[in-house]
Protein backbone atom coordinates (compact mmCIF):
# COMPACT_ATOMS: atom_id res chain seq x y z
CA UNK A 1 0.00 0.00 0.00
CA UNK A 2 1.10 3.81 -0.80
CA UNK A 3 2.48 5.40 2.25
CA UNK A 4 0.43 7.81 3.89
CA UNK A 5 1.60 11.61 2.54
CA UNK A 6 2.38 14.21 4.86
CA UNK A 7 0.07 17.10 5.84
CA UNK A 8 -1.04 18.17 2.86
CA UNK A 9 0.35 21.46 1.50
CA UNK A 10 -1.89 24.53 0.56
CA UNK A 11 -3.41 23.31 -2.94
CA UNK A 12 -6.35 25.94 -3.09
CA UNK A 13 -4.52 27.66 -5.74
CA UNK A 14 -4.25 24.39 -8.09
CA UNK A 15 -7.45 23.36 -7.58
CA UNK A 16 -8.73 26.67 -8.51
CA UNK A 17 -6.62 26.61 -11.54
CA UNK A 18 -8.62 23.11 -12.56
CA UNK A 19 -12.27 24.22 -12.15
CA UNK A 20 -11.50 25.62 -15.27
CA UNK A 21 -11.43 21.98 -16.58
CA UNK A 22 -15.31 22.34 -15.40
CA UNK A 23 -16.21 24.88 -18.49
CA UNK A 24 -14.71 22.63 -20.95
CA UNK A 25 -18.11 21.87 -22.61
CA UNK A 26 -18.46 19.48 -25.58
CA UNK A 27 -20.14 21.23 -28.67
CA UNK A 28 -23.58 22.28 -28.45
CA UNK A 29 -26.42 19.67 -28.71
CA UNK A 30 -23.91 16.94 -27.90
CA UNK A 31 -25.77 15.52 -24.67
CA UNK A 32 -29.56 15.78 -26.18
CA UNK A 33 -28.01 13.75 -29.56
CA UNK A 34 -25.95 11.09 -27.08
CA UNK A 35 -29.47 9.22 -25.99
CA UNK A 36 -29.98 8.23 -29.32
CA UNK A 37 -26.15 7.58 -30.39
CA UNK A 38 -25.91 4.66 -27.46
CA UNK A 39 -29.44 3.74 -28.59
CA UNK A 40 -28.66 3.40 -32.39
CA UNK A 41 -25.28 1.89 -31.46
CA UNK A 42 -26.94 -0.90 -28.87
CA UNK A 43 -29.13 -1.62 -31.81
CA UNK A 44 -26.27 -1.88 -34.23
CA UNK A 45 -24.56 -4.18 -31.52
CA UNK A 46 -27.48 -6.82 -31.05
CA UNK A 47 -27.60 -6.64 -35.17
CA UNK A 48 -24.74 -7.95 -34.96
CA UNK A 49 -24.08 -10.47 -32.60
CA UNK A 50 -20.33 -10.39 -31.06
CA UNK A 51 -18.06 -13.87 -31.14
CA UNK A 52 -18.51 -15.93 -28.64
CA UNK A 53 -15.19 -15.63 -27.77
CA UNK A 54 -15.46 -11.77 -27.03
CA UNK A 55 -18.84 -11.90 -25.31
CA UNK A 56 -17.00 -14.12 -22.91
CA UNK A 57 -14.03 -11.52 -22.70
CA UNK A 58 -16.52 -8.88 -21.96
CA UNK A 59 -18.09 -11.13 -19.41
CA UNK A 60 -14.67 -11.79 -17.37
CA UNK A 61 -14.54 -7.75 -17.87
CA UNK A 62 -17.62 -6.93 -15.69
CA UNK A 63 -16.58 -10.12 -13.29
CA UNK A 64 -13.03 -10.08 -11.42
CA UNK A 65 -13.86 -12.75 -9.58
CA UNK A 66 -14.48 -14.74 -11.99
CA UNK A 67 -11.40 -13.59 -13.97
CA UNK A 68 -9.09 -14.45 -11.04
CA UNK A 69 -10.41 -17.65 -11.10
CA UNK A 70 -9.56 -18.29 -14.74
CA UNK A 71 -7.07 -17.21 -14.14
CA UNK A 72 -5.72 -19.06 -11.47
CA UNK A 73 -6.70 -22.29 -13.40
CA UNK A 74 -5.23 -21.83 -16.12
CA UNK A 75 -1.89 -21.09 -13.91
CA UNK A 76 -2.67 -24.35 -12.23
CA UNK A 77 -2.81 -26.44 -15.73
CA UNK A 78 0.84 -24.65 -17.18
CA UNK A 79 2.68 -25.66 -13.78
CA UNK A 80 0.92 -28.87 -13.93
CA UNK A 81 1.30 -29.56 -17.27
CA UNK A 82 5.04 -28.51 -17.02
CA UNK A 83 5.60 -30.46 -13.62
CA UNK A 84 4.18 -33.25 -15.28
CA UNK A 85 6.42 -33.33 -18.49
CA UNK A 86 9.61 -32.15 -16.08
CA UNK A 87 8.97 -35.58 -13.80
CA UNK A 88 7.88 -38.21 -16.80
CA UNK A 89 11.45 -36.49 -18.67
CA UNK A 90 13.42 -37.22 -15.31
CA UNK A 91 11.78 -40.59 -14.32
CA UNK A 92 14.68 -43.44 -13.51
CA UNK A 93 15.58 -45.23 -16.87
CA UNK A 94 15.49 -49.30 -16.36
CA UNK A 95 17.20 -51.83 -18.06
CA UNK A 96 15.82 -55.04 -19.66
CA UNK A 97 16.00 -56.99 -16.29
CA UNK A 98 14.42 -54.45 -14.14
CA UNK A 99 17.75 -52.56 -12.53
CA UNK A 100 17.44 -48.98 -12.19
CA UNK A 101 20.22 -46.36 -12.60
CA UNK A 102 21.10 -43.82 -11.37
CA UNK A 103 20.07 -40.28 -13.38
CA UNK A 104 23.27 -39.00 -14.35
CA UNK A 105 23.42 -39.91 -18.44
CA UNK A 106 26.50 -38.59 -18.87
CA UNK A 107 28.44 -41.85 -17.56
CA UNK A 108 30.25 -43.88 -21.01
CA UNK A 109 28.30 -46.86 -21.51
CA UNK A 110 25.22 -46.20 -19.47
CA UNK A 111 21.81 -47.57 -21.69
CA UNK A 112 19.03 -45.21 -21.51
CA UNK A 113 15.85 -47.47 -22.67
CA UNK A 114 13.29 -44.84 -22.73
CA UNK A 115 11.11 -47.39 -24.60
CA UNK A 116 11.92 -50.34 -22.60
CA UNK A 117 10.04 -53.63 -23.02
CA UNK A 118 7.24 -54.35 -20.61
CA UNK A 119 9.30 -56.91 -17.84
CA UNK A 120 9.91 -60.06 -18.94
CA UNK A 121 9.45 -59.72 -22.45
CA UNK A 122 13.67 -60.52 -22.83
CA UNK A 123 14.04 -62.82 -20.20
CA UNK A 124 18.11 -62.68 -19.94
CA UNK A 125 19.85 -64.24 -16.97
CA UNK A 126 21.61 -61.99 -14.98
CA UNK A 127 24.92 -63.30 -14.74
CA UNK A 128 27.31 -61.62 -12.20
CA UNK A 129 29.87 -60.28 -13.66
CA UNK A 130 33.00 -59.15 -11.37
CA UNK A 131 34.94 -55.79 -12.52
CA UNK A 132 38.33 -56.71 -14.02
CA UNK A 133 40.96 -56.03 -11.00
CA UNK A 134 39.23 -58.94 -9.11
CA UNK A 135 40.05 -61.42 -12.09
CA UNK A 136 43.72 -62.36 -10.78
CA UNK B 1 -59.29 23.21 -15.83
CA UNK B 2 -58.47 23.97 -11.93
CA UNK B 3 -57.85 19.85 -12.01
CA UNK B 4 -55.82 19.67 -14.99
CA UNK B 5 -53.27 22.43 -13.55
CA UNK B 6 -53.18 20.52 -10.11
CA UNK B 7 -52.66 17.21 -11.76
CA UNK B 8 -50.43 18.95 -14.16
CA UNK B 9 -48.12 20.48 -11.17
CA UNK B 10 -48.33 16.78 -8.86
CA UNK B 11 -46.80 15.57 -11.99
CA UNK B 12 -44.31 17.98 -12.24
CA UNK B 13 -43.12 17.33 -8.60
CA UNK B 14 -43.27 13.63 -8.71
CA UNK B 15 -40.45 12.36 -7.84
CA UNK B 16 -37.88 10.68 -10.18
CA UNK B 17 -37.80 6.96 -9.75
CA UNK B 18 -34.43 5.85 -8.15
CA UNK B 19 -31.50 4.58 -10.01
CA UNK B 20 -32.29 0.59 -8.55
CA UNK B 21 -35.95 0.82 -9.76
CA UNK B 22 -34.45 2.56 -13.13
CA UNK B 23 -32.09 -1.01 -13.16
CA UNK B 24 -34.77 -3.22 -12.68
CA UNK B 25 -37.07 -2.25 -15.03
CA UNK B 26 -34.63 -1.86 -17.84
CA UNK B 27 -33.43 -5.55 -16.63
CA UNK B 28 -36.95 -6.60 -17.47
CA UNK B 29 -36.40 -5.50 -20.77
CA UNK B 30 -37.14 -1.90 -20.34
CA UNK B 31 -35.56 0.20 -22.92
CA UNK B 32 -37.10 3.55 -21.96
CA UNK B 33 -35.97 3.02 -18.33
CA UNK B 34 -32.17 2.62 -19.49
CA UNK B 35 -32.63 5.47 -21.49
CA UNK B 36 -33.11 7.56 -18.20
CA UNK B 37 -30.40 5.70 -16.85
CA UNK B 38 -28.01 6.76 -19.83
CA UNK B 39 -29.77 10.67 -19.21
CA UNK B 40 -29.08 11.01 -16.06
CA UNK B 41 -25.29 10.08 -16.26
CA UNK B 42 -24.52 10.36 -19.57
CA UNK B 43 -22.75 13.99 -18.29
CA UNK B 44 -20.75 12.89 -15.89
CA UNK B 45 -19.14 9.86 -17.51
CA UNK B 46 -18.15 12.02 -20.93
CA UNK B 47 -16.96 14.21 -18.64
CA UNK B 48 -14.50 11.46 -16.95
CA UNK B 49 -13.59 9.93 -20.10
CA UNK B 50 -13.21 13.70 -21.72
CA UNK B 51 -10.83 14.48 -18.62
CA UNK B 52 -8.77 11.31 -18.76
CA UNK B 53 -8.45 11.77 -22.54
CA UNK B 54 -8.51 15.30 -23.60
CA UNK B 55 -10.21 14.43 -26.68
CA UNK B 56 -14.09 15.39 -27.28
CA UNK B 57 -13.93 12.35 -30.21
CA UNK B 58 -12.56 9.74 -28.17
CA UNK B 59 -14.49 10.49 -24.73
CA UNK B 60 -18.13 10.33 -27.05
CA UNK B 61 -16.71 7.35 -28.64
CA UNK B 62 -16.07 5.77 -25.28
CA UNK B 63 -19.02 6.82 -23.21
CA UNK B 64 -21.25 5.66 -25.98
CA UNK B 65 -19.44 2.38 -25.63
CA UNK B 66 -19.78 2.28 -21.70
CA UNK B 67 -23.84 2.91 -21.78
CA UNK B 68 -23.91 -0.10 -24.77
CA UNK B 69 -21.69 -2.99 -22.62
CA UNK B 70 -23.64 -1.97 -19.64
CA UNK B 71 -27.09 -2.47 -21.73
CA UNK B 72 -25.47 -5.84 -22.47
CA UNK B 73 -23.61 -6.92 -18.69
CA UNK B 74 -27.07 -5.59 -17.02
CA UNK B 75 -28.43 -9.06 -16.20
CA UNK B 76 -25.28 -9.62 -14.44
CA UNK B 77 -25.80 -6.07 -12.29
CA UNK B 78 -26.97 -7.96 -8.58
CA UNK B 79 -26.56 -3.99 -6.87
CA UNK B 80 -23.71 -4.86 -4.77
CA UNK B 81 -23.22 -1.65 -5.78
CA UNK B 82 -24.78 1.73 -6.95
CA UNK B 83 -25.74 1.83 -10.54
CA UNK B 84 -23.53 5.03 -10.65
CA UNK B 85 -20.59 3.20 -9.24
CA UNK B 86 -21.04 0.47 -11.82
CA UNK B 87 -20.89 2.66 -14.97
CA UNK B 88 -18.13 4.30 -13.51
CA UNK B 89 -16.27 1.57 -13.41
CA UNK B 90 -16.86 0.41 -16.72
CA UNK B 91 -16.36 3.66 -18.31
CA UNK B 92 -13.18 4.19 -16.65
CA UNK B 93 -11.32 0.74 -17.22
CA UNK B 94 -12.52 0.70 -21.15
CA UNK B 95 -10.60 4.42 -20.84
CA UNK B 96 -7.57 2.80 -19.18
CA UNK B 97 -7.48 0.24 -21.42
CA UNK B 98 -7.70 2.52 -24.75
CA UNK B 99 -4.92 5.11 -22.90
CA UNK B 100 -2.82 1.98 -22.96
CA UNK B 101 -3.19 1.06 -26.65
CA UNK B 102 -3.45 4.75 -27.69
CA UNK B 103 0.07 5.07 -26.03
CA UNK B 104 1.91 2.82 -29.41
CA UNK B 105 -0.60 5.12 -31.48
CA UNK B 106 0.74 7.59 -34.08
CA UNK B 107 -1.81 10.11 -33.30
CA UNK B 108 -1.37 13.84 -34.98
CA UNK B 109 -3.89 14.74 -33.11
CA UNK B 110 -3.29 13.92 -29.18
CA UNK B 111 -5.68 16.45 -27.91
CA UNK B 112 -9.37 17.60 -29.52
CA UNK B 113 -10.05 19.82 -26.60
CA UNK B 114 -13.71 20.72 -26.10
CA UNK B 115 -14.25 25.13 -26.29
CA UNK B 116 -14.87 26.70 -22.70
CA UNK B 117 -18.41 28.00 -22.03
CA UNK B 118 -19.30 31.42 -21.84
CA UNK B 119 -19.67 31.31 -17.81
CA UNK B 120 -15.38 31.07 -17.55
CA UNK B 121 -14.47 34.25 -19.33
CA UNK B 122 -16.63 36.04 -16.17
CA UNK B 123 -15.79 33.45 -13.70
CA UNK B 124 -13.90 35.33 -10.79
CA UNK B 125 -11.57 32.95 -10.14
CA UNK B 126 -10.50 33.11 -13.88
CA UNK B 127 -10.27 36.63 -14.33
CA UNK B 128 -8.26 36.86 -11.40
CA UNK B 129 -5.68 33.61 -12.77
CA UNK B 130 -5.55 35.30 -16.06
CA UNK B 131 -5.06 38.80 -15.25
CA UNK B 132 -2.78 38.80 -12.20
CA UNK B 133 -1.34 35.52 -11.80
CA UNK B 134 0.37 34.58 -15.29
CA UNK B 135 4.00 35.25 -16.44
CA UNK B 136 1.99 36.87 -19.24
CA UNK B 137 -0.75 39.54 -18.34
CA UNK B 138 -2.39 39.19 -21.91
CA UNK B 139 -2.11 35.10 -21.66
CA UNK B 140 -5.52 34.41 -22.80
CA UNK B 141 -7.67 32.13 -20.99
CA UNK B 142 -7.35 29.24 -23.89
CA UNK B 143 -3.34 29.47 -23.50
CA UNK B 144 -4.17 28.86 -20.21
CA UNK B 145 -6.49 25.65 -20.93
CA UNK B 146 -3.79 24.07 -23.43
CA UNK B 147 -1.23 24.26 -20.38
CA UNK B 148 -3.45 22.82 -17.88
CA UNK B 149 -4.42 19.79 -20.05
CA UNK B 150 -1.07 19.35 -21.37
CA UNK B 151 -0.13 18.82 -17.51
CA UNK B 152 -2.85 16.89 -16.83
CA UNK B 153 -1.44 14.38 -19.58
CA UNK B 154 1.79 14.55 -17.94
CA UNK B 155 0.35 12.55 -15.00
CA UNK B 156 -0.34 9.02 -14.51
CA UNK B 157 -3.36 7.04 -15.29
CA UNK B 158 -4.12 6.60 -11.62
CA UNK B 159 -3.20 10.10 -10.88
CA UNK B 160 -5.18 11.90 -13.56
CA UNK B 161 -8.26 9.57 -12.68
CA UNK B 162 -7.93 11.11 -8.80
CA UNK B 163 -7.55 14.35 -9.67
CA UNK B 164 -10.16 14.42 -12.56
CA UNK B 165 -12.86 12.65 -9.82
CA UNK B 166 -12.24 15.00 -7.34
CA UNK B 167 -10.45 17.97 -7.88
CA UNK B 168 -12.52 18.59 -11.21
CA UNK B 169 -15.83 16.14 -10.73
CA UNK B 170 -15.99 17.26 -7.15
CA UNK B 171 -16.57 12.97 -5.75
CA UNK B 172 -15.95 12.13 -2.66
CA UNK B 173 -13.20 9.95 -1.64
CA UNK B 174 -15.15 7.50 -0.72
CA UNK B 175 -16.79 7.00 -3.61
CA UNK B 176 -13.59 7.29 -5.76
CA UNK B 177 -12.63 4.61 -3.42
CA UNK B 178 -15.67 2.22 -4.51
CA UNK B 179 -14.96 3.02 -8.50
CA UNK B 180 -11.11 2.44 -8.21
CA UNK B 181 -11.12 -0.52 -6.18
CA UNK B 182 -8.84 1.02 -3.53
CA UNK B 183 -9.10 2.26 -0.19
CA UNK B 184 -9.33 5.99 0.64
CA UNK B 185 -6.61 6.20 2.06
CA UNK B 186 -4.78 5.24 -1.32
CA UNK B 187 -6.96 7.72 -3.06
CA UNK B 188 -6.13 10.25 -0.60
CA UNK B 189 -2.21 9.32 -1.04
CA UNK B 190 -2.88 9.33 -5.07
CA UNK B 191 -4.57 12.62 -4.61
CA UNK B 192 -1.53 14.28 -2.48
CA UNK B 193 1.63 13.66 -4.80
CA UNK B 194 -0.57 13.90 -8.29
CA UNK B 195 -1.49 17.70 -7.07
CA UNK B 196 2.19 17.98 -5.95
CA UNK B 197 3.16 17.22 -9.57
CA UNK B 198 0.93 19.24 -10.82
CA UNK B 199 1.76 22.13 -9.18
CA UNK B 200 5.45 21.86 -9.71
CA UNK B 201 4.84 21.43 -13.21
CA UNK B 202 2.09 24.76 -13.55
CA UNK B 203 3.89 26.44 -10.66
CA UNK B 204 4.19 29.65 -13.70
CA UNK B 205 0.50 30.16 -12.99
CA UNK B 206 0.41 29.46 -9.25
CA UNK B 207 2.92 32.09 -8.03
Amino acid sequence: MDPVPPQSKDFERLQRLLALKRHESPPPGFHERFPDLVRSRIARAEAEPASWWRRWLEQLSFNPAMATAYAAVATLLVFGGFWLSKSAATGNPQLANGQTLPVDTNQAGVLIASNAPPPGLFRTPSLPVQPAEFKR
Amino acid sequence: MAESAAASSAAEVSPQPDDLTLVQQAQAGDAAAFDELVRRYQRQIYGVVYHMTSHHEDASDLAQEAFVKAWQALKSFKGDSSFFTWIYRIAVNRTLNHLKTRKFRESKHRFSINDLDAEAENHPDMVALVAHNTPRRDLALVELQERLNEAMAQLSENHRLVVTLHDIQGLPHEAIAQIMNCNTATVRTRLFYARQQLQGILSDYLK
